[in-house]
């Protein structure tokens, strides 16, 4: 048949693109997703865990407490102290990457990218074992120095802002150096020209400058620090420092009573209804960052010079850093688990040092909860990816939805995890009678990844905000459909920021402790609850073996993070 | 007294192996004078003036600042710029966006190297800021203020510390047209009237003409022609500098005959033109002919050439046309030349400039 090679000569009908609608399913179920918990929490906070019907009866329980007045107390403490660490090691980190001319710079991105890769509660175990009271290194060789009790007791809320706040350092340094490098160079040669100092520089130019990325930044992690279970877990529930994600847990773990989901949403909806007035504000502060642009011309790099002292003390800095919040816990979980019971380095204990831990019950173990971990962490992400990527495109094309996307994600990040947990629970409990997923991987994998949309939706989101509009109308003048747009030219181009908000999610995954505690039960474990469980029962060694295992996988993930999203050799 | 000199500096980025942009480059800039440097984007002039402000570190020859030096290879020396005696501005202006107009003059010097009390630097912050005639705008901020104010508040930052040296990088460029005219001057009387030695970065050639008392052209990282601004215009000691000036049509040629002060140049393309003669002809000698098409015009007996191109341009139409070996510019006044009308273009009497042919 003879093909024309002429202008079309008419207007064609529809053209039909079924994969569309497989985009527009995909989205309304995210958004469907995300609003599960939000409604359930609300749902099961107004239901009686006593009477079982609807009311106030939890709120008034919860506020009525007495426990309600030291939980928000010891949570505002760990949550502003935990900021107030994070702040002075991140920011100085941030200024030394994006402003000077310090020569381990590159050091500086890769021990903050570990230190994100790396679970929190691995941290806290490695300094379980080293400044527990009973058995910790420290205190045990201070007992045999001294022959006094505890040197140091990392059951304490001091130790929980410390170490809470180390590890909010490498998320933060990600969020500040960007804002620290978008400041044009200028500012400081212009500081620098006229006889102020570095310090002055950076206190009365710099951080002025930056102050509305400083704040969103400070109101973002006080989410976080209020949400983060790791340490408040493993560090505050041993010495009964309760705060709210605690409190919610034992609500729903308690050895002595039935599992009391009213009272945990209730408090879970609180903190949420808090939390979101605090995201609301962050993004008030983030759309007044845009103000403070800087003046004229062009942009010029940042360079502070450093002298040698300088460099030498940041040197120094910057190792600490490393070697306090990756370094020094690895090393202990690597004692802990080759020594069949804790004990301070010494020649009779390197003779005791064998690869015991690593025997067969650690191999069953990997085989069972390994190969869960690795399965939830492959799926999760991925559906994940599916669900985001499709909201971005629709959030493109429809406005209106585009809007609807943006608010129910913002509502779903103030949920925190421990109550997405609990929120499911219910919910398998609920339509177990009709759908048996309750206490399965599936409803561990939705609850996972439901957790995750909203901060995925953020990254695919910037991705294909980053692409020219013109692409994808061209391809519509062109006639080509939206779903093949997507997956032949937005997708491919968007590829980098895709691949960084799939290992973002893996990671993320990997080092979920709270749903995967909450959800988890005999036969359904991830390494992660495992060893929260080995170190709650005292198998101290079995927990530090599986949590090298652990750091393996997460160097494999991190690995493979890095080589993907380095930027390519220029030719 | 020479207030800044540079001798054999030499500047390499990206380490000992990395690109050389400034080579063996020597200057002597005097005491209260306006030096500006001009050149193309890449040519090394604002890595010169950031290597006089000790923004850049040189890695190679002597710096020094009325006799001191501040840059030294030999003696391993680095004065680092909150220690110089200067004042900058830079082509952003670089103002602190989150501070007021009077609190970037006043940060300066109560936190520069003029460490002055509170009173002091008050006072001294008004003055400044009535001199530059930006006093009304004290309590403004950065970001309340168009390019012309914030070009002064710049340049009042710079010169509250009364510093010896005053640098510029292009001062002007983000102004528009007209006012850059007027702050042109405005800038030459306050160097001036204070007596600060200036040194100027620029790729306009009416900043540097209105700016200088003497203009360093540079071209690859070294300084081609310094001279007086109406020295560099007049008798450029390049073809690419005579150009940096503005528009040149050119011929080529060789040098037919020397007599006296004059040489006669016969064009490839035919005719034969008188110019005056320089210091490196030799007959037989390949050469480029220049001149401005302000000293060129259609008449009646010259160069014969083809309309291919006439439009209007300001009060004047522009017209290009070809002369055979080359397509030269010519104004005239009047209405549009319809294409493919002969034309012959005359030069008045030494017109043409001869550059060395490359």
């Amino acid at each position: 048949m003879p093909q024309s090679t002429g202008p079309a000569s008419m207007i064609t009908a529809r053209r039909s693109d079924p994969l569309n609608t497989v985009v527009m399913v995909l989205a309304i179920t995210a958004v469907v997703l995300l609003l599960l918990p939000i409604a359930g929490l609300i749902l099961s906070s107004f239901l009686s865990d006593e009477t079982k019907t609807f009311g106030l009866a939890n709120y008034q329980s919860i506020i009525g407490s007495r426990k309600f007045a030291t939980v928000i107390a010891n949570t505002a403490v760990l949550a502003v102290g935990s900021l107030a660490v994070m702040f002075v090691i991140a920011i100085p980190l941030a200024w030394l990457y994006a402003r000077t001319n310090f020569r381990w710079r590159g050091a500086i991105l890769v021990a903050a990218t570990s230190q994100i890769a790396v679970p929190g509660f691995l941290v806290a175990l490695g300094y379980i074992f080293l400044l527990n009271p009973s058995n910790g290194l420290v205190n045990l060789w201070w007992q045999e120095v001294s022959g006094q009790g505890a040197l140091v007791n990392i059951y304490s809320m001091p130790w929980i802002i410390v170490l809470q706040g180390l590890t909010m350092v490498g998320p933060a340094f990600y969020f500040l150096a960007p804002a620290f490098s978008s400041v044009d160079g200028a500012m400081e040669e212009a500081a620098s020209a006229h006889g102020i100092s570095k310090s002055d520089a950076l206190f009365r130019i710099l951080l002025p400058m930056t102050a509305p990325a400083l704040i969103s930044t400070g109101l973002f992690f006080l989410v976080i620090s209020v949400e983060t279970f790791d340490y408040a877990g493993m560090l505050g529930m041993p010495a009964r420092i309760d705060v709210i994600a605690t409190w919610i847990y034992q609500y729903t773990q308690s050895a002595m009573t039935l599992p009391q989901y009213g009272h945990a949403s209730a408090i879970g909806t609180m903190t949420a209804a808090v939390l979101l007035a605090l995201i609301v504000v962050q993004m008030l502060v983030f759309k007044r960052s845009a103000d403070a642009g800087t003046i004229g011309g062009r942009a010029r790099v940042a360079s502070v010079r450093l002298g040698s002292k300088a460099q030498i003390a940041s040197t120094i800095g910057l190792a600490i850093y490393a070697f306090l919040g990756i370094g020094l816990p690895f090393l202990m979980l690597v004692w802990t688990a080759l020594l069949p019971v804790p004990q301070p380095p010494s020649l009779d204990a390197i003779s005791k040092l064998s690869l015991a831990g690593f025997g067969s019950q650690f191999w069953a173990e990997l085989a069972n909860v390994g190969t869960t971990t690795v399965f939830i962490t492959l799926f999760v992400p991925t559906c994940v990816l599916l669900f985001t990527i499709s909201m971005s495109w629709v959030s493109g094309r429809m406005p209106a939805m585009g809007r609807t996307i943006d608010l129910v994600t913002i509502v779903s990040l103030a949920v925190p995890s421990i109550v997405i947990a609990v929120v499911f629970n219910i919910g398998g409990l609920t339509v177990h009678r009709y759908m048996p997923i309750f206490g399965t991987v599936w409803l561990l994998v939705i609850a996972i990844g439901t957790r995750y949309v909203a901060t995925a939706h953020r990254i695919t989101e910037n991705a294909f905000r980053q692409l020219n509009p013109e692409m994808a109308e061209y391809a519509r003048t062109a006639g080509i459909t939206s779903s093949r747009t997507l997956v032949s030219i937005a997708i491919p181009a968007a590829r980098t920021g895709l691949v960084f908000a799939w290992f973002w999610v893996a990671l993320l995954t990997l080092r979920e402790l709270p749903i995967t505690l909450i959800m988890s039960n005999y036969d359904l474990q991830t390494l992660a609850s495992r060893i929260f469980l080995y170190n709650s029962s005292g198998q101290t060694q079995q927990s530090a073996a599986l949590s090298l295992a652990l750091f393996a996988i997460v160097a494999v993930f991190l690995a493979g993070f890095l080589y993907l999203t380095r930027r390519p050799v220029a030719r | 007294m020479t207030a800044i000199t540079l001798a054999k500096i030499e500047k390499r980025f990206g380490g000992p192996r990395g690109v050389l942009v400034l080579n063996d480059l020597d200057l002597a800039v005097k005491e209260g004078e306006s030096y500006v440097l001009l050149g193309q984007s890449g040519c090394g002039k604002t890595t010169t003036l950031r290597m006089m402000a000790g923004l850049e570190v040189p890695t190679g020859g002597e710096m020094g600042f009325s006799g001191t030096p501040v840059y030294s290879q030999r003696e391993r020396l680095w004065l680092p710029p909150e220690r110089r005696p200067i004042g900058m501005v830079f082509q952003s202006y670089a103002l602190w966006p989150t501070m007021t107009v009077r609190q970037n003059v006043r940060f300066t010097l109560e936190r520069g190297r003029t460490r002055l009390s509170r009173p002091e630097a008050d006072t001294r912050t008004r003055d400044t800021l009535e001199m530059m005639q930006i006093g009304h705008l004290a309590d403004r901020r950065i970001t309340q203020l168009s390019g012309g104010q914030q070009q002064r508040v710049a340049l009042a930052r710079a010169i509250a510390q009364r510093p010896s040296i005053l640098l510029m990088d292009e001062p002007l460029s983000n102004l528009d047209p007209q006012l850059r005219s007027d702050v042109r001057g405005e800038i030459r009387r306050l160097c001036k009237s204070l007596g600060t030695t200036a040194v100027i970065v620029t790729h306009d050639r009416d900043d540097a003409l209105g700016l200088a008392d003497r203009v360093g052209v540079m071209e690859g990282g070294k300084i081609l022609q310094q001279a007086a601004p109406s020295e560099v215009m007049g008798a450029p000691s390049s073809l690419f500098i005579a150009r940096l000036f503005g528009e040149m049509n050119t011929l080529e040629g060789q040098v037919a005959s020397l007599k006296g002060e004059d040489a006669v140049v016969a064009c490839t393309g035919g005719g034969r033109f008188s110019v005056k003669r320089a210091a490196w002809m030799k007959e037989g000698q390949l050469v480029v002919l220049g001149a401005r098409p302000a000293s060129q015009f259609f008449a009646s007996e010259g160069v014969p050439g083809t309309i291919v191109e006439s439009h209007l341009e300001a009060q004047m139409h522009r017209n290009k046309v070809d002369v055979g070996d080359a397509v030269m510019t010519i104004y005239h006044e009047g209405d549009a030349l319809p294409v493919g009308e002969r034309v012959n273009i005359a030069t008045k009497p030494q017109g043409w400039m001869p550059f060395q042919a490359r």
